[in-house]
């Protein structure tokens, strides 16, 4: 869960020489599709590819672990449309029949955005902000496409108005701070006396 | 003041006029490999296609709910309720005149627009957009792809069939 991308997670997961698959969610997928607002989460899908909630990571192991004879088939079906082109023709040809529909431009700048289309993805941004799209993830997705244009100001101002929208996010709120504050985060670990300032001078200024 | 009532209505005109420059074409969607060619009408700006032949091509059903609702369901419990007094304006008209807006349909046929290259056409897909929905306990995860360390794209398709368990963490 980062919006810096891969490189500021990678010394962690060197050291834990992790086995497992280790996927980065630079865009918060899995946080506006399952709703946590803070990290860590331990999250389970059972065989049929249902979400089974959120627990600890003890009671996670045990759930892998337990012994099921009725495993229902899997019901997870192959996306051909989650990131890819299908979804962006459908996307535009449904921006030319629904051109002042703010949902269908964000859709759109996201697919671009995760297509490698930066250009268009700003300008579908735009369109879908001007149109009136106020929610979190699409301020939260435009934010972390001008960062990787490395458009810092820009970026950080629009995680801002993600938050101000959604401001329990700590998804959101901490990695503005990262941003604003590499110091206390990446020159030798995470300054977590002044995460718990920080917060409190936040609380007091709202 | 009638003169500028008058020129006031004339202005909304034009602009609706304006915003509904594909209203009295025909959009192809395809919906369960067969190619609907389905009017659009304007209604408000906006653009809405009829809502019997959409219920048809879903083999949905449409039950009246009391005197000012309708339900529709894609499965027996699978269901939305839509409103018929005017306040609910994701549909218009009336009886087999009824209109659903284009925009509303994946939300009441729980499906998702994606592209049909064998109808070079766009497609409404049974689920959840996998971009766009909030899920919840029980509910079909989508098909989330996600890049691993390397940029390599990993789905969760990829798992099918096994427990999984995602650890989120942070950098941060």
């Amino acid at each position: 869960m980062d919006v810096q991308g891969a490189e500021l997670a990678r010394p962690y997961v060197e050291i834990a020489k992790a086995e497992y698959a280790n996927l980065v969610d630079a865009e918060n997928i899995l946080g506006h599709l399952i709703g946590f607002k803070a990290v860590p989460n331990t999250i389970l899908i059972d065989e049929a590819g249902r979400y089974q909630g959120m627990v600890s990571p003890d009671e996670a192991k045990a759930w892998a672990a337990a012994e099921r004879s009725d495993a229902p088939s899997s019901s997870i079906q192959a996306s051909s449309s989650a990131n890819g082109a299908g979804r962006i023709r459908a996307l535009e040809a449904l921006s030319d029949w629904l051109p002042r529909d703010a949902d269908v431009q964000a859709d759109l700048a996201e697919s671009y955005q995760a297509a490698g289309r930066a250009e268009a993805a700003e300008a579908a941004y735009r369109r879908a902000l001007m149109l009136g799209a106020s929610d979190a993830p699409t301020h939260f997705r435009y934010g972390r496409l001008l960062l990787s244009l490395g458009r810092k100001d820009e970026g950080v101002a629009s995680l801002r108005r993600a938050l101000a929208v959604d401001p329990g996010n700590y998804v959101i709120r901490k990695q503005i701070w990262a941003l604003e504050n590499p110091g206390r985060f990446y020159d030798g670990g995470i300054d977590w006396d002044w995460q718990k300032e920080q917060s409190q001078r936040e609380a007091a200024a709202n | 003041m009638l003169k500028l009532l008058v020129a006031l209505v004339a202005v909304i005109a034009a602009s609706s006029a304006a915003r509904s420059a594909r209203a009295g074409d025909a959009i192809a969607i395809s919906v369960r490999d067969r190619l609907l060619n389905l009017d659009v009408h304007d209604v408000d700006g906006r653009a809405f296609i009829p809502m019997t032949r959409v219920v048809e091509a879903f083999g949905a059903k449409l039950e009246a709910v009391g005197d000012d609702a309708l339900s529709v369901c894609v499965e027996d419990d699978v269901c939305s309720i839509v409103r018929t007094d005017g306040t609910d304006d994701r549909i218009a008209g009336n009886g087999d005149a009824r209109l659903v807006a284009l925009s509303a349909v994946p939300e009441l046929f729980r499906a998702h627009f994606d592209w049909s290259d064998a109808e070079d056409a766009i497609a409404l897909a049974p689920g959840a957009d996998p971009a766009a929905a909030r899920i919840g306990k029980g509910d079909p995860m989508p098909d989330v792809t996600l890049p691993d360390m390397d940029g390599s794209p990993v789905a969760l398709s990829d798992y099918r069939g096994k427990r999984v368990i995602m650890y989120t963490w942070a950098s941060w």
